[in-house]
């Protein structure tokens, strides 16, 4: 009980001080606790920095972490606001990335306490380096601060920031994403939640009637979740059920009690994250608009059936021999089963067919990233001389003499003078794929509460991948893709150092580029060699063999690579792995409870 | 603990009577004598050219037969060329850049460039899209520019020239350094042989062979009349080019290229008219005549363009894109879109002895720091004039409110110019405009606003007459979520008809939202500069100002505002908000109600 009954006196007393300067109305404005979170946060913070500054540059771990620890207390506040400013400079990945928006390549030097994380687990430290990323943090933080000091906080952004909060401390957080060493990372997640418990409960409080108990009893399971644990040992599936789903409930319930706005109402650009879900296992959590590039939800609705007698209609290849359905087929998870896809004439291609469940909800097509929207996926396939070899006229050509699908045109695309086009084809085609989405796994189901069916096997399972077995950190949850909440606005890919065999004796590194040969200039960069789509585990067990080149049969297979430490583990020279390359130590039974917990994410009805 | 908690609840919830947290989701409608309307705008919008659906005539492209294909897509520049042929009702011709990288076996590889010819409706205005017979026997509506069998495929077609007499040159962006980058695994430019120059009339250039991607990163201009290349200006570097101008005398040009450092460089024809000789310079703005001579002795004195700014000591800018003429007084204008933190990339330069442009020294000192260091901050970028005159660059306006420099951010700015990129000019009743689009470069630093995660861009009106214009002299006329970028704005001679580029055409119906559209505005003739005056209202009272060309409806006072439909349902809520966008509205009756309690009916046309 400690944890609690500090963090309690803590926020009472600075409501108590604060009541009695001000008088009239204001003084409830729970705005005012969050500014306050902010202003008192950021005092912490660089006091800390400063002391992080002046400690001996070969024994500043404690220092380190006492900032580190200032900065999570706040970060759901300054996450929200600055979301970019903190990936650019606080507390982005320690990995080199093409600059942003660039008219050439130019890479960019990773900043901030990951950067610093690394340096300080060096045995030889880098002096004159490590003053410089101190000095840079320094900088940077002095400039947040002053970003977050003219930044006006409003009650939705309140109620949005705590929800974004719950999806970053379970994805990004408890994963040990953030934390390249893992050490603190229960330590400060707890105060990365109770930062946020702390700028709720003022809100709370005005209906706290309603609420005070559902709030008081999500402080108590969470204060003894954290207590006595350890990164191996912490109960993410407890955090999930016990803490994440009833406290997004109360925060939606509160929002809407108080008739505080809901996003919808305040901009018409769309968002990846639904704030009326209560849980982040929903099927509604993500909104599927965002990831439509402008189709609403109605349309993809209206021409999906269009789209799914397109998918199987060979009339799109040239010599009528294909279909989209050739190489993704219903009955293994729209893969193939193969190592690679079989194209024209039984020629075998590059890489292996993925699954398309979820694969709406990314940035980026093709296992080396090349395509960013379904039209422009679909586009390659047509015109790729190895695939459909075709062109769009030949396939208008083709087309335009059946009756039956004049009419199917004309009725989905009504009102159009031509509706059999290029764009509707394209149109009708993405609203299929983007139609294949299941929300409904055994895994959903419990995770959102529905159920309560989930074997401890499948839970220790998730608790292994989003901890010990470090899958979570990147495949996020709950789409378990590459795309990265908590704002859903990229997604990545990895080095893995993936084998050109699974016979780990007689195998080298797998010799296809990836991304880096993707054609896109901007990918052209050296550390994107090797690297691919980190593809949605969601219906991996149906979709053997893995990899982008099929290279492992089996689960066991491929998380043995993975337990071994990727391709740097299997020794190979992989200067830009991003798959941390000390083995796991993964037991034959953990190994089994991943895949437990793998298959709780295949779709049943498919 | 328990006990202690709940105690201060009680206490809390005494005072909170009503704050003001929250709109109520429905109000009874009641009879609002203060009513405002919001007339319907004067200006009519109308889908040109839809890349991906309309059909081009092609011309005999790598062995295939001239035939017809589906346009390309990524719309970016427009130009016009005025048909003053006497006796033609047509208008003119109107050029589409395109600028992605696709093989294509009927348009030919690379990027590429549309053609339609337009005539307009004597009735209503609205353009209409003639059809044409070309010498090469293409017969159609749109045509594709046919660069494969001309002067060689050609890169990211991005921004162009338009001069005065409708002269067309395209742009290649994202500078080449290897024919791998112009390959792209067989999708994008499959012939990498090495290329022999040929009928560009440069003397230097013809009959010399290059590396392939040594033939990209050209101006290159186009005959619209007959949708064919004539030549890559070879004579005016070889550059990360974006955008220029031609002056009156058409001699003079002024280039645009992005990269930083950015050097800003002049090509002066020795025959009016004819570019194909003439002398190449590059701006120097610390050096007694500013415009340095370029050695144009070989072809690789072109293509190593950038050596020789460098060697010559050239001043520095950050990422130079469009380049706008103002034609009434023969001002320049070019956008520096800016770079984050550009202190690395021109930091060799400077020690080596090139020098800033001097709002960048001014700018770095504000900050406490120099343009080199790794501290120097570019957020927001800039409209920069350059006065052919005296040969001075000033800043026109800076993007911003920078927050790095004590602006205020207690909201976010109704207006903020964030890496502004597409420039040109429209003239309303004889007054100019500047029309400045944007291309964020990322979404912090206040570029949107808080709690936005993705890029959005906008596109503004700076009226030129302004001295030392601010940003409350913006006006807002579009804006689009990222990856549907406005681009290309370019106004019809007759300044009837403003023309751009988008994905997303905003308050009409969506389809064909996911392609580039060029989408023609008419109706300006109709629009009286007062209509375009921003209105700074000084009212005591909540009032509200609508303007229905910009669809803008301005307040008095800086107010949270809840929107209620005719059926009393809270339908937005806007937040401490100084004036409001109606575009997006559904035509009806409204009741804005604001966090004060006023109330007004505003009725949108």
């Amino acid at each position: 009980m400690k944890g609690i009954s500090i963090f309690l006196l803590l926020s009472i007393g600075a409501l108590l001080a604060f009541s009695s300067k001000v008088d009239g109305i204001e003084n409830v404005d729970p705005r005012v606790n969050s500014n306050q979170q902010i202003d008192q946060g950021f005092r912490e913070l660089m006091i800390a920095a400063k002391a992080f500054k002046s400690a001996s540059l070969t024994n500043n771990d404690e220092e380190f972490y006492t900032l580190k620890s200032r900065y999570k207390r706040i970060e759901w506040l300054l996450d929200y606001y600055q979301p970019e400013f903190i990936q650019d400079y606080i507390n982005g990945p320690p990995l080199l990335k093409p600059e942003r928006n660039s008219p050439s390549m130019v890479i960019v030097e990773p900043k901030g306490f990951q950067v610093l994380e690394e340096m300080l687990m060096e045995d030889d430290r880098d002096s004159a380096n490590l003053q410089k990323q101190i000095d840079l943090l320094l900088l940077h933080l002095g400039e947040l601060q002053l970003l977050m000091q003219r930044t006006q906080i409003q009650h939705r952004h309140v109620f949005e920031a705590a929800h974004l909060e719950i999806q970053r401390i379970l994805s990004l957080g408890l994963t040990g994403f953030d934390s390249p060493s893992a050490k603190k990372v229960v330590e400060e997640n707890q105060l990365a939640l109770f930062g946020v418990f702390e700028g709720l409960e003022p809100y709370v409080l005005l209906k706290e009637k309603l609420f005070a108990k559902r709030f008081h009893k999500i402080l108590l399971r969470a204060d003894e979740l954290f207590s006595n644990t350890s990164f191996n040992k912490f109960d993410r599936y407890g955090f999930l059920l016990e803490i994440c789903n009833p406290f997004k409930d109360l925060l939606v319930d509160l929002q809407d009690e108080l008739n505080v706005e809901f996003r919808e109402l305040t901009t018409d650009i769309s968002f990846a994250v639904n704030f009326h879900a209560n849980s982040i296992f929903d099927s509604n959590y993500i909104n599927d608009d965002y990831f439509l590039n402008g189709m609403t939800v109605n349309q993809r609705k209206q021409w999906a059936p269009l789209g799914e007698a397109l998918f199987y209609d060979k009339r799109l290849s040239a010599d009528e021999s294909m279909s989209c359905a050739s190489c993704h087929d219903l009955s293994k998870g729209f893969a193939d089963g193969l190592k690679k896809a079989k194209g024209r004439n039984q020629k075998e291609l590059k890489r292996n067919s993925p699954g398309l469940i979820h694969s709406l909800y990314t940035h980026k097509f093709f296992w080396d990233g090349r395509a960013h929207k379904t039209h422009q996926q679909i586009e390659h396939v047509v015109f790729s001389d190895d695939e459909f070899n075709t062109s769009y006229m030949d396939i208008l050509n083709r087309l335009k003499t059946d009756e039956n699908l004049l009419r199917a045109f004309k009725t989905t695309f009504p009102n159009q003078s031509s509706p059999l086009s290029r764009h509707n084809i394209l149109e009708a085609l993405s609203a299929y794929v983007a139609s294949l989405t299941d929300w409904n796994t055994k895994f959903d189901r419990n995770a959102r509460g529905d159920e309560n069916s989930l074997t401890h096997q499948e839970q220790e399972g998730f608790n292994l991948f989003m901890g010990k077995a470090q899958c979570g950190i990147c495949h996020f949850a709950p789409l378990f893709n590459g795309t990265v909440p908590p704002l859903f606005t990229d997604s990545e890919t990895e080095v893995l150092g993936t084998p050109s065999s699974s016979d780990k004796s007689n195998a080298h590194l797998d010799e296809d580029l990836g991304r880096y040969a993707n054609g896109l200039p901007k990918d052209e960069a050296y550390f994107y060699k090797h690297s691919f789509k980190t593809p949605s585990i969601r219906n991996a067990a149906n979709t053997a063999p893995y990899m982008h080149n099929g290279v492992f049969a089996t689960l066991e297979e491929l998380i043995d690579f993975y337990n071994d430490g990727g391709g740097q583990g299997w020794g190979f020279d992989v200067p830009f792995q991003t798959l941390p390359s000390d083995p796991l130590g993964l037991t034959e039974q953990e190994k089994q409870s991943l895949i437990a917990f793998i298959r709780s994410l295949s779709s049943e009805n498919r | 603990m328990m006990k202690k908690y709940l105690a201060l609840t009680m206490l809390a919830i005494a005072g909170s009577a009503n704050s003001q947290i929250a709109f109520d989701p429905s109000i009874e409608y009641t009879a609002v004598p203060d009513e405002v309307v919001v007339p319907a705008s004067p200006l009519i919008k109308q889908v040109l050219f839809v890349g991906g659906v309309d059909m081009v005539q092609t011309t005999d492209t790598y062995g295939n037969p001239a035939g017809q294909t589906v346009a390309k897509q990524w719309h970016d520049f427009i130009g016009f060329t005025p048909d003053t042929e006497v006796g033609s009702n047509d208008l003119g011709w109107i050029t589409i850049n395109h600028e992605r990288i696709s093989a294509d076996d009927q348009i030919g590889d690379g990027g590429g460039m549309t053609v339609f010819k337009v005539r307009r409706d004597p009735d209503t205005d609205s353009l209409i899209i003639v059809s044409q017979t070309l010498s090469d026997g293409r017969i159609g509506e749109f045509f594709n520019v046919d660069f494969a069998n001309t002067v060689g495929e050609t890169g990211m077609n991005c921004g162009g020239i338009q001069s005065l007499d409708g002269r067309i040159w395209t742009a290649e962006e994202w500078f080449r350094t290897s024919n791998g980058s112009i390959y792209d695994d067989g999708a994008g430019v499959r012939d990498t042989a090495d290329y022999t120059i040929s009928g560009s009339g440069i003397a230097i250039a013809d009959g010399r062979t290059v590396k392939k991607y040594e033939n990209f990163n050209y101006m290159v201009e186009i005959d619209p009349r007959e949708a064919v290349a004539i030549r890559k200006q070879y004579n005016w570097g070889r550059q990360p080019f974006e955008g220029g101008v031609v002056m009156p005398d058409n001699k003079t040009v002024y280039l645009g290229s992005d990269a930083t450092p950015a050097f800003f460089s002049k090509f002066v024809a020795d025959q009016a008219g004819d570019f194909t000789s003439g002398q190449l310079f590059v701006y120097k703005h610390d050096a007694t005549d500013p415009w340095v001579a370029l050695n144009m002795t070989t072809l690789e004195d072109m293509i190593g363009f950038e050596d020789q700014a460098i060697a010559v000591n050239a001043t520095m800018f950050n990422r130079n894109e469009w380049v706008a003429l103002d034609e009434s007084t023969g001002m320049v204008y070019f956008t520096e879109t800016g770079r984050d933190n550009p202190g690395s990339r021109w930091a060799d330069e400077f020690t080596t002895g090139n020098p800033f442009a001097p709002h960048h020294v001014e700018r770095a000192t504000s900050q406490g720091t120099t343009p080199d260091a790794s501290d120097y901050k570019d957020y927001y970028g800039r409209v920069v004039k350059f006065d052919p005159n005296t040969n001075e660059v000033s800043v026109l306006i800076e993007g911003g409110p920078d927050l790095y420099d004590g602006a205020s951010m207690s909201n976010y700015p109704a207006v903020h110019l964030s890496n502004p990129d597409g420039l040109g000019t429209i003239k309303v009743n004889n007054k100019t405009y500047l029309i400045i689009q944007e291309d964020l470069n990322g979404t912090s630093g206040g570029r949107v606003p808080n709690g936005i995660s993705n890029r959005e861009c906008e596109m503004f009106l700076l009226d030129l007459s302004i001295q030392n214009p601010t940003w409350d002299d913006l006006i807002r006329i579009a804006q689009v979520p990222v990856g549907a970028e406005i681009t290309g704005a370019r106004a019809t001679p007759d300044g009837k008809t403003l023309l751009f580029n988008s994905q997303h055409p905003s308050g009409s119906n969506p389809y064909p939202y996911n392609n580039s559209l060029t989408i023609a505005l008419t109706g300006w003739d109709k629009v009286s500069t007062t209509d375009l005056t921003p209105i700074k209202p000084q009212a005591e009272d909540f009032s509200m100002y609508p303007n229905p060309t910009s669809r803008i409806v301005r307040f008095s006072q800086t107010v949270d505002l809840g929107i209620y439909d005719s059926k009393g349902q809270l339908v937005k809520v806007l937040r401490q908000v100084d004036r409001m966008d109606v575009d997006g509205f559904k035509p009806g009756v409204y009741i804005v109600k604001t966090g004060e309690g006023a109330m007004k009916k505003l009725i949108i046309e």
